[in-house]
């Protein structure tokens, strides 16, 4: 886990945006929010980002169809998903489209960090 | 008429020269007698000094042709007038032997036969040509009075009165003081006078109510046939007052027609200044018999109107408003216009204006209504004690209506029994201009109390089956609410393990760990507020109403529906008119009905695999007040659906429960709005409620 990665974190909730990019920042890791999956795309931060953390569901893209676009686009960067929905046919389809970890929120923080150094030692 | 019969009465007629003929050439008047026929029969010297031609030229001739007679209405006419009312008088144009134009006034009377049929007319006549201008005015007044006389609507009587004077002067010789006991003690002296009082004339009026039509039935007789021994008071008191010389007395009476009809009678005598001792009354007679005939009915539609008020099963009180009325004319005379203002300004104005409105009557009902013993309980009280302090708004919109002159004024309200127990009534208030006109005005209560207590019930029912129907509508939430609460939790959670690793280091950094600190406060309180949001739509508590803004209410929906749109992918879109006025309503109700619709609309476009689900919520304002409408873009709704759609127990739902757009419509209309769905030209259906706006508010008080 290098100081020098860096981590995108989408999510179109304010507070638990932030309140990642904080969680990544008492690692030691930089990151970078952005409130939706075009915003992101837009900022041309891909390329430099070691980690991509994004929430599934958000109004216009979402978290599974940003995967896939960075799938289709030939992007290997690691992908952890995170949802607050629970039902069975949304994590089954964030399941197949392979992330990295897929949490569901409240997610325990431990398991957040173990998927985190997990994903940027790949 | 048979011929011998006329020619035996002109022969008689004939032979009155003979024996009148000496008599008459001593008046120095002309006097002629014609036959009806216009004929002279009779020609006096005075008439051949003023005309100019000799008896003998002139027996046999026709008067009028002979003297060139002109008048500005034909002789025909005046002929016929005179056949129909047996007397005319007034002034002709005459000429004269010597051919000179004359001015003659003559007064003309027909004399009759035993058979009524007229046997001659009798002409006294004067030559005006020459009266000074003067005298000419003298008669002229004199002339407009008999027309007035004779033009007056009511019937006038001129009475000799003289032998009844000689009677009353022999009463005070024979030490006769007071006059009213004596009467009292001798009617038989009243029924003399009667007898004796004889009358001079008559107008045509008076002809017309008391004669079969001729006057000389009437003229030359007594007032006994037409004095009825049951008015002869009326005729005592009219000798009273001469007595005391008063101008004039008017009496209600009756008196009796000639065929011995009986009228009543407006009866006026007066004794003109100067008259008195003249022996002369002029007697005025308005036939009343109309007037007393409907006063009659008016006491029998009273009565009427009694039984009925007794009757009545509904509590009646009659109220006495003199004294209102007296408070009404004094805030007038003040200026005092708006009286809304006056009392709201004046609160203590109504108290007064209740202690000045006193029972005047009550029927039984009220007697039981009100708890009392008897009516003696309720008539002369205040109204006062009839209303609890609560329902004093009651009574200033009834008063308000009384100075507007409403004729009705009607509320539901609460008023207390005697013994101040407060019970719910139907207040109504009925001030129409009969009963204002006789100082009263009509009140009736209905006890409904059995009524309210069912209304509350069945409110109560409603507000179970709304609670009932939300807690449905929530189940339907849960996994939105879920997503929706775990959003805070996920971040407090998040920003905790931060801050433990901050803390954790060597060097805190603690500016950092407060900054992490203040947004777990504050999504703390994010998720409090939802928990309250649900909460309060979970709660069953009683309707409240109260002033909303139509567009918070929506937006405070649409926050419900927040994560269930994006769930499905919904893109909604608002268009909330600006400045619209406030609603009174349930807050929860109205949000459940927009929570309940949307759903429903999310849910069909879903079933429908609607490729680019949209939902359009607007508010506006209309003619009834708030509109909102709900368009979405699914599949419409079914025609076999469209009846139905409201009623209980109708679904489309797999598993749900038909309640949700009868409770939408149960909760519209008990907010006096109207709710209805229909289908958008281009697929999609909208629902439609109208919410009337709340009154603006009425000045404190």
């Amino acid at each position: 886990m290098s100081s020098e990665s860096l981590i995108s974190v989408v999510d179109d909730d304010a507070s638990l945006r932030q309140a990642l990019v904080r969680l990544l920042r008492s690692l030691g890791l930089k990151g970078l929010a952005f409130d939706s999956a075009e915003a992101f795309l837009a900022s041309g931060q891909l390329e430099h980002s070691d980690l991509v953390i994004t929430d599934i569901h958000m109004p216009g893209m979402s978290g599974i169809d940003l995967k896939r676009e960075l799938d289709a686009r030939g992007s290997s960067v690691p992908v952890i998903m995170i949802t607050a929905k629970t039902e069975a046919t949304v994590m089954e389809r964030a399941r197949a489209c392979k992330p990295t970890c897929l949490l569901k929120k409240p997610f325990d923080s431990e398991e957040f960090i173990a998927c985190v150094e997990r994903a940027l030692s790949l | 008429m048979p011929e011998g019969h006329r020619a035996e009465s002109v022969d008689t007629a004939r032979k009155l020269p003979d024996l009148l003929g000496p008599l008459l050439d001593g008046v120095a008047e002309s006097v002629i007698v014609r036959a009806p026929s216009g004929h002279v029969l009779l020609w006096n010297k005075a008439s051949e000094a003023l005309y100019g031609y000799s008896r003998e030229a002139m027996l046999g001739r026709h008067l009028h042709d002979s003297l060139n007679a002109h008048h500005p209405t034909t002789l025909e006419r005046l002929e016929q007038h005179l056949l129909e009312q047996g007397h005319w008088e007034g002034e002709l144009k005459r000429t004269l032997a010597s051919g000179e134009d004359r001015r003659i006034e003559v007064r003309w009377t027909v004399q009759r036969g035993p058979e009524g049929q007229p046997v001659a007319v009798i002409e006294y006549g004067r030559d005006i040509t020459r009266l000074s201008d003067a005298e000419l005015e003298t008669r002229l007044q004199a002339h407009r009075y008999r027309n007035l006389f004779q033009a007056m609507a009511a019937a006038f009587w001129e009475l000799d009165f003289s032998e009844v004077r000689k009677m009353l002067a022999g009463l005070a010789h024979a030490g006769v003081k007071d006059f009213r006991a004596w009467f009292e003690a001798h009617p038989e002296f009243i029924d003399s006078a009667i007898a004796v009082t004889r009358v001079v004339d008559v107008n045509d009026k008076t002809v017309m109510l008391f004669g079969n039509g001729r006057r000389e039935d009437l003229v030359g007789g007594t007032v006994a046939p037409f004095w009825p021994r049951e008015s002869r008071d009326v005729y005592a008191e009219s000798l009273l007052a001469s007595i005391h010389r008063l101008p004039s007395l008017s009496r209600e009476t009756r008196l009796s027609t000639l065929d011995g009809r009986l009228i009543d009678a407006l009866f006026t005598v007066c004794w003109p200044s100067g008259h008195h001792g003249r022996g002369t009354v002029l007697v005025g007679v308005i036939d009343i018999s109309d007037r007393v005939a409907a006063e009659r009915e008016v006491r029998t539609s009273e009565l009427r109107y009694r039984n009925l008020f007794q009757a009545m099963s509904t509590a009646l009180f009659q109220i006495d408003t003199s004294r209102q009325r007296e408070l009404s004319a004094s805030l007038a005379a003040r200026g005092i216009e708006d009286i809304a203002a006056y009392v709201d300004s004046e609160p203590e104005f109504l108290v007064i204006y209740m202690d000045a409105m006193r029972v005047g009557d009550v029927n039984e009902a009220a007697v039981r209504i009100m708890g009392a013993k008897d009516r003696s309980e309720l008539i002369g009280q205040p109204v006062t004690r009839f209303w609890p302090r609560s329902s004093y708004p009651v009574v200033r919109r009834s008063l308000v209506a009384s100075f507007r002159q409403d004729v009705t004024f009607e509320e539901e309200t609460l008023n207390c029994r005697l013994d101040g127990s407060e019970f719910n009534t139907l207040f109504t208030l009925n001030a129409s201009p009969e009963l204002r006109a006789r100082n009263m005005v009509l009140v009736g209560l209905t006890d409904i109390t059995e009524r309210v207590a069912a209304q509350k019930a069945l409110r109560q029912l409603q507000s179970e089956f709304a609670h009932a129907s939300r807690l449905s509508m929530l189940g339907e939430l849960t996994a939105s609410i879920a997503h929706e609460v775990n959003q805070p939790l996920a971040a407090i959670a998040t920003n905790g393990a931060a801050g433990a690793r901050w803390l954790s280091r060597r060097e805190p950094d603690l500016d950092e760990v407060r900054a992490i600190n203040a947004n777990m406060v504050s999504d703390a309180k994010r998720a409090a507020d939802i928990i309250a949001r649900i909460r309060a739509m979970a709660s069953n508590k009683a309707s409240e109403r109260q002033r909303l803004s139509p567009n918070t209410v929506v937006e405070e929906a649409v926050r419900f529906l927040h994560h269930e749109l994006l769930a499905h992918e919904v893109d909604l879109r608002l268009e909330l008119a600006e400045d619209l006025p406030a609603i009174e309503a349930d807050r929860v109700q109205l949000q459940q009905i927009v929570v309940n619709l949307a759903l429903n609309a999310m849910q069909e476009m879903k079933r429908a695999g609607c490729p680019s689900p949209r939902l359009h919520l607007a508010t506006l304002a209309c003619d009834d007040g708030l509109r909102f409408e709900m368009e979405d873009s699914g599949p419409g709704i079914p025609l076999e659906h469209q009846e139905r759609l409201f009623q209980s127990f109708f679904t489309t739902k797999a598993n749900g429960l038909g309640m949700g757009l009868s409770i939408c419509r149960t909760i519209i209309e008990a907010h006096c709005g109207r709710i209805w769905a229909e289908n958008v030209a281009n697929g999609g259906a909208r629902f439609i409620f109208t919410l009337p706006f709340a009154r603006t508010p009425s000045r404190p008080g």
